[in-house]
């Protein structure tokens, strides 16, 4: 088994629900194998839905704040060990940060509860960094899921995008690879995150089998602890770039896409949120479409 | 003897249950005194149950208030001097989630980092004798609701909406005699169509004034149906207001269609824009929106710097169309001619057409510092607020008759 495979395989492992005495052994296997392998279920589902009913959601923008050559999750404590990094919401994210640390870390998210560090490769234009103008963060049920079954994610979880998409427009589908925007419509990447967590750790020394992803509304038995499901939706204003400018990632081609988050709220904001939102199947913060045109 | 004791006992435990808000159940509604009862607004609404009215005193309530609670009133004594305060760090002044019915009166916000006043996902809401000044997105503001009133309110100082109504078809809404000033929209409806009326109200110093806007972000595009008549829409150019982008980029307009369709638009006095005084044009997101069907009549539109009355459309057959109005400048030139409401065009469509992309292209002046925008000056009571009767809002708002509605005077 190469160690690409195996990597791919404590993936699946990890999103299928492997038992946690497999998960500590296959995580002994090693570090990983590459400085983020593309980790990917497919494409992202639409931002909302519009067709499938109600479905409770909650939200909030976090402006981009920093970037360097860190990774507090895949090298914490190894300073320029990673590719660059764009960073949103906590101020000052380095690979020294420690997820208690966020507590009192300020923090741009528009929000009163949200205090999470969330980063993503660089953007670059003809190998040229792109700011993005700013990540919203969307929090939602999980598809097909009841949302009674959700419960707040404990602070200092560690999450690692499962999926990606590209889109022009919320209302859209993403589609795996980037468009061609119309100006003046905003281009989207939207990752997607686990929403199954195994209920006691918050992390992985791969970083997965500590979560996994839902599937027809059910977390598997390994992995019982329903969150909601986190998408972060990154924006970029490109209208002035020439139609023949090539993208590409500070991590390298496109597909290397992936994005990171260690979870901090206020877990009474959370609570209530999941508890009026998700629960009542009301859409309960639309912070995150006034930047539209932005 | 003892049959008239047992009587006064009740009589007295049931006065008990009407003025002591824990008490109450499902069937007893009852007032519910904040700070006297209930030291905090959410305390009161936490125990409230249909048809309870929370009444507040005079004083600053430093929450975040949510409410599930469908069918009930809450209600400020004094408008001017009942706050709740965000500090730029608290959300939403009162966040009404999924919940029937509910209405706030007589109050105001300030200072959330994102709205005053926000109902989202419901049936019934009513908005009355409001201010809301310098909140980070909207003032006062319905989403995916449905039925519902804002009338006798002020939004002041939001960098999206002072008012905004968005995603809903039909909204059965009315905004009526409300003020906007010094937002970067004053009434933005995104994707918000069917028996909309706005009306009566003044929409002033803001970046621009009234925008009905279809755009993706949004489900039930397009933005249709609605009726905007009788208001005073005057000087919204102001530099110095909070602005998102979208609002720069409408800045200097009165009335701004953008991607709307079927919009009525009837004696409304506007005056003083840098570009447009009413201007119905196509919005572009990743859809482009093309107006059709907008009917532009009998406004007073005067001292508008690039024209008057504007219009782009696809072409002369999707029967926008202007009449009977006052006004000395258009782009198309001759424009009631060209798009007249009756008959048949007598001028050409294309004369002198309005330059979109030099407008759209045109650089505005950055956001200003929503802190910096002041309070109103004193804004007017409800009446009786302390003895008024409580009332939910059920179903669709009375009706404004239309034709009663006349072009307003110049203040």
């Amino acid at each position: 088994m190469t160690r690409i495979t195996l990597a791919y395989c404590l993936l699946i492992g990890a999103l299928a629900g492997c038992g946690s005495q497999d998960q500590a052994n296959l995580s002994l296997a090693g570090q990983p194998t590459v400085k983020h392998q593309h980790l990917s279920l497919g494409v992202s589902e639409s931002v909302i839905d519009p067709d499938s009913g109600r479905r409770g959601s909650f939200g909030v923008v976090c402006p981009f704040s920093h970037r360097n050559e860190d990774d507090p999750i895949m090298y914490p404590d190894q300073p320029g060990a990673s590719h660059q990094h764009d960073y949103f919401g906590a101020t000052s994210v380095a690979a020294a940060t420690k997820w208690k640390s966020l507590k009192n870390m300020p923090n741009l998210c528009k929000s009163m509860g949200d205090l999470s560090a969330y980063w993503a490769p660089t953007l670059q234009a003809n190998l040229l960094d792109v700011t993005p103008t700013e990540m919203a963060v969307y929090l939602r049920t999980p598809t097909e899921a009841e949302p009674s079954q959700v419960v707040a994610p404990p602070n200092g979880l560690e999450l690692i995008s499962v999926r990606s998409g590209w889109t022009c427009a919320r209302t859209d589908t993403p589609q795996v690879t980037m468009p061609s925007c119309p100006s003046p419509s905003t281009t989207r990447l939207i990752l997607e995150y686990p929403d199954c967590w195994d209920g006691k750790h918050l992390s992985s020394s791969d970083h997965f089998s500590h979560v996994a992803v839902s599937v027809h509304g059910k977390c598997p038995s390994s992995h019982d602890t329903m969150i909601p499901q986190m998408a972060t939706e990154l924006r970029y204003e490109l209208k002035n770039y020439a139609p023949d400018t090539e993208y590409s990632l500070s991590s390298g081609e496109l597909n290397t896409v992936h994005g990171d988050a260690i979870l901090f709220w206020d877990q009474e904001v959370m609570k209530k949120e999941i508890r009026s939102c998700l629960m009542r199947r009301v859409n309960c913060d639309l912070t995150w479409f006034t930047s539209i045109q932005g | 003897m003892k049959k008239t004791f047992a009587l006064t006992t009740f009589a007295v435990l049931g006065a008990v249950l009407a003025s002591c808000g824990g008490s109450s159940s499902q069937s007893d509604p009852t007032i519910k005194k904040v700070p006297q009862d209930f030291k905090t607004i959410q305390a009161a609404v936490d125990v409230a149950v249909a048809g309870d009215l929370i009444l507040i005193d005079k004083g600053i309530y430093a929450e975040a208030v949510t409410v599930e609670t469908d069918n009930i009133v809450i209600r400020g004594l004094d408008r001017n001097e009942v706050i709740l305060e965000g500090n730029y760090t608290l959300d939403n002044g009162i966040r009404i989630v999924g919940a029937k019915g509910v209405v706030v009166e007589n109050m105001t916000a300030r200072n959330y980092r994102a709205n005053g006043f926000f109902w989202t996902g419901v049936d019934g809401y009513r908005g009355s004798y409001l201010t809301a000044v310098r909140n980070g997105d909207y003032g006062i503001y319905a989403f995916d609701s449905v039925n519902g009133l804002f009338e006798h309110s002020y939004g002041g100082g939001s960098p999206d909406a002072g008012f905004y109504i968005g995603q809903c078809k039909p909204c059965n809404a009315v905004i009526n005699d409300v003020i906007a000033e010094n937002n970067g929209l004053g009434y933005s409806g995104t994707n918000a169509s069917g028996n909309l009326v706005i009306a009566n109200s003044t929409f002033r110093l803001n970046r621009a004034g009234i925008v009905p806007n279809s755009l993706d972000s949004e489900k039930l595009s397009p933005q249709e149906d609605n009726i905007i008549v009788g208001n005073l829409v005057y000087s919204n150019n102001n530099a110095l207001s909070p602005a998102i982008g979208a609002a720069k980029l409408a800045m200097g307009n009165g009335i701004l269609v953008a991607g709307g369709n079927r919009n009525q638009i009837l004696r409304n006095r506007v005056w003083d824009h840098d570009i447009g005084g009413i201007g119905i044009v196509p919005n572009y997101d990743k859809s482009i929106f093309w107006v059709e069907g907008n009917s532009v009549q009998e406004n007073d539109v005067s001292d508008s710097r690039v024209a008057d009355l504007a219009l782009t459309a696809l072409d002369a057959k999707a029967n926008n169309c202007f009449a009977k109005n006052i006004f000395a400048t258009s782009k198309p030139a001759d424009i009631e001619n060209a798009q007249p409401c009756t008959g048949t065009a007598t001028a050409a469509f294309d004369k002198d057409p309005l330059p979109l992309a030099e407008l759209i292209n045109r650089v505005k002046p950055e956001s200003g510092d929503l802190k910096k925008i002041p309070d109103p000056e004193l804004q007017t009571n409800m009446p009786d607020a302390a003895k008024a009767k409580a009332v939910p809002m059920v179903g669709a708002p009375t009706p404004i008759d239309i034709a009663s509605v006349m072009l307003p005077a110049k203040p």
